[in-house]
């Protein structure tokens, strides 16, 4: 082929490959930039992805929505929007879920997972948060043991998620009421004995 | 064989001298081995600069999962796509530099491939979005099309491929859309045809179909929802189409570089061996929802008319032992649509027989052509016919026992005539 005609259409792939993660980093940063705040109750625990690596897993309270008598018949797979509503608590709750998004305030797409007799799962647009891989083991460990000891540290898990025309970023993990890195660092420093 | 030409190469002045060659045949024969000598150094210059580019790419890949999350935001994604720059900067100086040059065409594009994926990932790592594998895998997979044929590069097809093949599998919705794995494996043919046309028992051709067969066959598995028997139908319809076509090709290639032989054969014996247990119909699914599943029922319909036309040509051609191999689809296909509980034996026994006469036919052929790989072959499937009985509760311990007797006697007698033969 000619080489003038296979290096136009070089650009042109090259051009695509970088679109689309740049497309991506642009959307991200307008979310986080400008979406509203949302504090969702959650639970970590620790896989693998084979090409992201090490990340929290993380089990949403608002992922859970008890269904009503008479209302729309959900089937699993079924894609929908969920209206978030924030609680007495200050922590968010999904509505709900609609076929199409709801006219008035924000929303995240779902999708239905299972369906019970009294409540469905949804399948949120977050579900993980990446860390180094040595201390997404640690926030594991730590959590198994709390919750051994009964200690309060799960209720106080929450992701703070942007939220915005439907895009949905975690911003930050909080564990004990702290960022998930400083709680590893006061965590560690307890353990170590150093308390710079 | 290297070392056998090396040492006929040393024989030849002692050959020459001891007048049992001329000098002019000794000098064709010096010309022929460093051919292939040649030949098999291009290979290595392949191969080697190509597993770099893989190794490359996918230690960029475990870097980039360790996840360096003290560096800031700004520097883990320039670092992300620095990788995706270099490799397309490669590919560029491929098409103006190098471009008859397997090696770079090859390596260039196998690494744009995987930093793409990798760039891709940290991004996702950055902002920490939902685990969409399919989506990701399918969005590397249709980027690195391109790069198949502006490149030419093989390597890059075989990991589009697999990619389409895991999209498949990790599709959330209950049933992954056949028709869409067709379309994006019909998106890779026009390459594989063109490797094929170029040097259709070469081994880029040969390492082409030994992962794009099987990443086609697997992906259309993954369509079949919860319905075994349509998946064993699928299995024996598409091995011995493959086996059809390879058998029209006519080539003699040793079997190790016919693929489509060793998978299609293999697809065949597997699917009948199944088929061969009488509790296979016995309510295994019986109930198959032609009417739910109608995209499948489509492909395997469509399959088998092709199939049929195939084996008809093959036999035409004498190519009896291929034609053959159609026998177990269409037993499958017309037991599919019927409650198969009734004549459940009788489609076990007809299978049973199918395989038995399938290897003493291979086994004749083999002798017959002294071809002791067929004729092993042969005999393989009449043991792994006679084996699986070990776990089929329908014969009687006696019946199994005696069975196994005689089949080893008579596989002991056959090795041992078997070998005369062949020295003889």
């Amino acid at each position: 082929m000619n080489t003038k005609i296979l290096l136009v259409a070089l650009a042109v792939v090259c051009a695509i490959q970088w679109a689309v993660p740049v497309w991506l980093m642009q959307r991200a940063q307008i979310t986080l930039a400008q979406g509203s705040v949302y504090r969702f109750r959650t639970m970590p625990i620790d896989p693998l992805d084979p090409f992201r690596g090490r990340y929290i897993a993380l089990d949403f309270e608002a992922a859970r929505v008890k269904l009503r008598a008479g209302g729309h018949r959900f089937a699993t797979g079924e894609r929908l929007y969920a209206p978030i509503l924030v609680g007495e608590d200050g922590y968010a709750r999904l509505g709900l879920p609609l076929p199409t998004p709801p006219v008035h305030g924000d929303y995240l797409p779902v999708r239905v997972e299972w369906i019970g007799d009294e409540e469905i799962g949804l399948r949120l647009p977050f579900d993980r948060y990446y860390l180094d891989e040595s201390r997404t083991r640690a926030v594991e460990q730590a959590h198994a043991q709390a919750d051994r000891s009964h200690s309060e540290a799960d209720a106080h898990s929450h992701a703070v998620v942007r939220v915005r025309n439907g895009d949905a970023l975690i911003e930050e993990l909080y564990i004990d009421h702290r960022p998930v890195s400083a709680w590893l660092r006061a965590r560690h420093s307890v353990e170590t004995g150093d308390t710079r | 064989m290297k070392t056998h030409s090396d040492w006929l190469l040393r024989e030849l002045p002692h050959l020459v001298a001891s007048g049992v060659l001329d000098a002019a045949a000794a000098e064709r024969l010096r010309a022929h081995y460093a051919a292939r000598a040649d030949g098999r150094n291009r290979w290595g210059r392949v191969l080697f600069p190509v597993l770099g580019g893989l190794l490359i790419g996918l230690g960029s890949i475990l870097l980039v999962a360790h996840n360096w999350d003290d560096w800031p935001r700004s520097t883990r994604l320039g670092l992300a796509l620095t990788p995706l720059l270099w490799g397309q900067l490669a590919c560029v100086w491929t098409v103006l530099e190098a471009p008859l040059s397997r090696a770079w065409r090859e390596a260039s594009a196998a690494f744009t491939a995987l930093a793409f994926a990798a760039a891709l990932a940290l991004v996702g790592q950055v902002y920490h979005f939902a685990g969409d594998l399919d989506r990701f895998l399918l969005t590397c997979a249709l980027a690195t099309l391109p790069l198949v044929y502006i490149l030419d590069a093989s390597l890059a097809a075989m990991l589009c491929a697999g990619a389409f093949t895991a999209w498949a599998y990790v599709m959330p919705d209950p049933e992954a859309p056949v028709w869409m794995v067709l379309v994006l494996f019909a998106l890779l043919l026009p390459h594989a045809g063109h490797v094929m046309r170029r040097d259709a028992d070469g081994l880029r051709s040969v390492a082409l179909n030994a992962v794009l067969i099987p990443a086609f066959f697997a992906a259309i598995l993954a369509g079949f929802p919860n319905v075994p028997r349509l998946v064993l139908w699928w299995l024996a319809e598409a091995g011995a189409i493959l086996v059809m076509l390879e058998a029209l090709r006519e080539t003699r290639a040793p079997l190790w570089r016919r693929p489509l032989v060793l998978y299609g054969g293999g697809a065949v014996a597997v699917a009948a061996l199944v088929g061969s247990f009488p509790e296979i119909w016995r309510g295994w699914s019986w109930y198959l929802r032609p009417q739910q599943l109608p995209m499948v029922w489509a492909l395997l319909t469509a399959g088998l008319a092709w199939l049929v036309v195939l084996s008809f040509r093959a036999w035409r051609r004498g190519h009896w032992l291929a034609a053959m191999q159609a026998f177990p689809a269409v037993v499958m296909a017309l037991a599919a649509p019927i409650d198969s509980r009734a004549p459940a034996m009788a489609l076990a026994a007809l299978l049973s027989a199918y395989l038995l006469v399938l290897g003493l036919g291979t086994f004749r052929a083999g002798v017959r052509h002294r071809d002791a790989g067929l004729a092993t072959r042969g005999l393989v499937l009449i043991a792994l016919l006679v084996l699986l009985r070990f776990v089929d509760a329908e014969w009687s311990f006696t019946a199994r026992g005696i069975a196994f007797v005689v089949t080893g006697m008579f596989f002991t007698v056959a090795t041992l005539w078997l070998r005369r033969r062949m020295q003889g």
